[in-house]
């Protein structure tokens, strides 16, 4: 008879579903076709209709996964994982259950809070039905963790009170659920007080203290106040089969009347079943008796078969699982790796390419201010000295008297202004290079000094930079200087020739040759040809002239 | 000449020998301006009044102070003068040098005169007006390349080849029938005569030895 107090583990399952239902049916919000799927995975009635909504559950994870919405993804797993346990299918459920746990686990938001406790409450409903007590508690027991109001709380305790309770520990189901009944003394919550006083008196009640007895009668009458008939039914469920272990016939079937009493207002005719069958317990004719002992015994051995079946069908898909997971993880790492060292490539292809660019602009940039630097000062040069020193010559025109060698060395100073201005004036923006370059060279020329140039339509100088012409401008102006000024030169050749994306320039002159004194002018030229990576030599020839070779 | 001028050069005393010329050739009215803005102001006033100016004398630079321009420059002045479309002469009267520029104010601004600012820019000034005067161009011998042709400053390869083809010691006949056999042209001995002359002009050259060796000196050939 001990068996019988247990004898209906179906019920009990649905007392408990119907709780966790409450406390923590799926919120996936359904939407048009989606609400369909919703109620047969939730209430599953019929195989067909469940496999359908499974299929569809089993798209849309899919379809989450291929978006890497993996959120989403464990919400259609935790469905498909609930509507398994609906149906008693727990390993799947549970396959179902951990794979989502695992997808939402680095998640912290409301959301995934939200839906880590619900599968964590679900686990430790699965792993008890599994008769995996310790599996079952560690599940509730990571569930408290997230719980956020007293509601949660309480919930939590009274589910690890049933927990132990099936374990067999009494004394810590006993004082488990006294505490949870405690937290309720302060709250409002009736249904939940009336399941802990029920489950309450029922455990003390096998652990032979008759003080349940009160218990079980405090939460038949909140159940009654409330009109909560499965509830109900339950409480008298529970005092039938105390009344029962402890061979009080007549008070075992006053409660079994009575609820035999609410099964009409029941709808589920399994309650009805439950409360015959209990009846049937009662019968002393032999042959009834006959009948409950053969149909516990078929039941169990069935069970047996079921539990044995699905423990080896457990273990080898937790086996497969593992070995896929293995396999996955192997890959992934390859990947990992593989993603790694692409991604380290690109960092270090994109910093160079940046630091390049940098120093480029950083580049252009010094050029830019040295050239309007130049300008400016060739500019005040002409404008303010050259014009100055004009002034003071055409002043001295006006008076009579004044010594023509005075004159003489001021025009001389005139000059030299005019030269200082004329060898840091930069290219004018916007006009044709080429014609420039021509005034330029053909500037210096004079009765006693020609300048030819060969090659100079034959250079493509679009292709060429402005840094670049203006720095050819700049140094053949200033090597023109040089030869009118040193070298007493009758004739300077300026030659050109395209070398690749370099040019290549000549200059050569027919004068004195002397050897160059390393002075401000060379070191300019220097600069602005090293500046753009180029390079120039100076050769000097002595009796034969200046010859000076340029590669920009 | 000119009745009424208009003077915009940024140092007062520098136009004294200027308006003396001016008078001198029958000018009746000289007004001075400092600034470019000034000029353009007094421009404009004129031709309301219904009195313009018959010729500008400009100079291109004019140093920056505290005085705040819209026109900060002769070239600006007379783009804006221009962009009035009334008939005027132009002269310009500066220190600036670069060729371009220079053609540029010839081409762009159709400026009649350009007077270099040295020595002897007086004298300079007094041709520039005359010309003027007779609706002819001006400009002062130091720059007048900016007028001048461009080419003549560039050495052909065939320059080259005629000098190699001296340099060998071949007179210029057998040049002429060498460069004929090569279908190089031109190839007629006055065509090479007159080629050699003018390589002589640019490389200062008094005869055909000098030349050889300037061009040898030079690398050319």
């Amino acid at each position: 008879m001990k068996s019988n107090c247990f004898s209906s583990p179906f019920l009990m399952l649905v007392l408990l579903i119907t709780m966790g239902v409450q406390a923590q049916k799926p919120v996936e919000k359904p939407i048009d076709s989606a609400l369909y799927f919703y109620e047969i995975i939730v209430n599953p009635d019929d195989a067909q209709s469940f496999r359908k909504a499974e299929d569809y559950y089993t798209g849309m994870y899919e379809q989450s996964m291929a978006r890497s919405d993996y959120k989403k993804a464990a919400m259609y797993l935790e469905l498909i994982g609930f509507g398994k346990n609906q149906i008693g299918d727990y390993t799947a459920s549970e396959f179902n259950l951990v794979k989502s746990l695992e997808l939402i686990e680095p998640y912290t938001d409301t959301e995934a809070i939200d839906l880590k406790l619900r599968l964590y409450n679900l686990l430790g409903v699965l792993y008890k039905n599994l008769n995996n007590y310790p599996k079952s508690l560690e599940y509730y027991q990571k569930s408290l963790a997230f719980a956020n109001s007293t509601k949660d709380s309480i919930s939590f305790f009274l589910r690890v009170g049933n927990v132990l309770r099936e374990e067999g520990e009494f004394e810590r189901a006993i004082d488990t659920l006294k505490y949870a009944l405690k937290l309720t003394q302060k709250n409002e919550l009736e249904v939940l007080k009336s399941y802990i006083l029920d489950n309450l008196g029922y455990t003390q009640l096998t652990n032979g203290d008759d003080s349940g007895i009160y218990n079980l009668n405090k939460s038949v009458d909140i159940r009654k106040k409330l009109g909560n008939t499965t509830a109900l039914f339950s409480s008298y469920r529970h005092l039938t089969q105390y009344y029962i272990q402890i061979d009080d016939t007549l008070n075992a079937l006053k409660y079994v009347q009575k609820a035999l009493s609410l099964t009409p207002n029941i709808k589920d005719p399994t309650f009805e079943l439950e409360a015959l069958s209990l009846l049937a317990q009662l019968d002393d004719d032999p042959r009834i008796k006959r009948y409950n002992f053969l149909n516990d015994s078929i039941k169990e051995a069935n069970l047996a078969k079921q539990n044995k079946y699905a423990a080896l069908k457990y273990d080898v898909a937790r086996e497969q699982r593992q070995t896929k997971l293995a396999l996955d993880e192997r890959d992934r790492q390859k990947r990992l790796k593989t993603i790694y060292v692409l991604a380290l490539l690109l960092g270090v292809l994109v910093v160079m390419g940046f630091s390049i660019f940098l120093h480029l602009k950083r580049k252009q940039k010094q050029l830019e201010v040295i050239r309007k630097t130049e300008a400016s000062i060739s500019k005040k040069v002409h404008d303010g000295l050259a014009n100055d020193t004009f002034q003071v010559i055409s002043e001295l025109q006006n008076l009579e008297n004044i010594p023509d060698h005075i004159l003489n060395k001021l025009d001389k100073i005139y000059l030299e202004t005019r030269d200082i201005s004329k060898n840091h004036s930069p290219l004018i923006d916007g006009t044709n290079f080429k014609d420039q370059l021509v005034s330029r060279l053909n500037s210096y020329k004079s009765e006693n000094f020609s300048v030819i140039i060969r090659n100079l339509n034959g250079i493509n100088w679009e292709k060429f930079s402005r840094n670049k012409k203006d720095a050819i401008y700049m140094v053949l102006g200033e090597l023109m200087t040089n030869t009118r000024k040193h070298s007493q030169a009758s004739v300077a050749l300026v030659s050109f020739e395209q070398k690749g994306k370099k040019l290549a320039i000549t200059f050569k002159d027919n004068g004195l040759g002397n050897e160059i004194k390393k002075g401000n002018g060379i070191q300019n030229m220097e600069f602005r040809i090293f500046s753009l990576n180029g390079t120039i030599s100076f050769e000097p020839e002595s009796g034969k002239g200046l010859k000076v070779q340029i590669l920009v | 000449m000119f009745k009424k001028v208009l003077i915009a050069e940024d140092l007062g005393w520098n136009t004294q020998r200027i308006e003396q010329q001016l008078l001198e050739t029958g000018a009746e009215e000289i007004v001075i301006a400092e600034y470019c803005d000034d000029a353009y102001v007094k421009y404009v006033r004129a031709i309301k009044d219904d009195a313009p100016f018959d010729l500008l004398v400009a100079d291109l630079s004019f140093k920056q102070d505290h005085r705040e321009q819209k026109l900060n420059s002769g070239d600006e002045l007379i783009a804006a003068i221009r962009g009035l479309h009334r008939p005027l002469k132009i002269i310009v009267f500066s220190m600036e040098e670069r060729l371009q520029r220079i053609r540029m104010l010839f081409d762009e601004q159709k400026i009649d005169a350009y007077v270099f600012k040295s020595r002897r820019s007086l004298e300079d000034m007094a041709e520039a007006l005359t010309a003027v005067a007779q609706h002819k161009r001006y400009i002062s011998p130091q720059v007048a390349a900016a007028l001048g042709s461009q080419k003549n400053l560039d050495i052909e390869e065939y320059d080259i080849l005629l000098l190699e083809e001296i340099a060998k010691g071949r007179s210029n006949r057998e040049i002429s029938e060498r460069f004929k056999a090569l279908t190089i042209k031109p190839h007629g001995i006055s065509s090479i005569e007159k080629r050699l002359s003018k390589l002589r002009i640019d490389f200062k050259a008094s005869n055909a030895t000098q030349l050889i060796a300037v061009v040898k000196d030079l690398g050319l050939i």
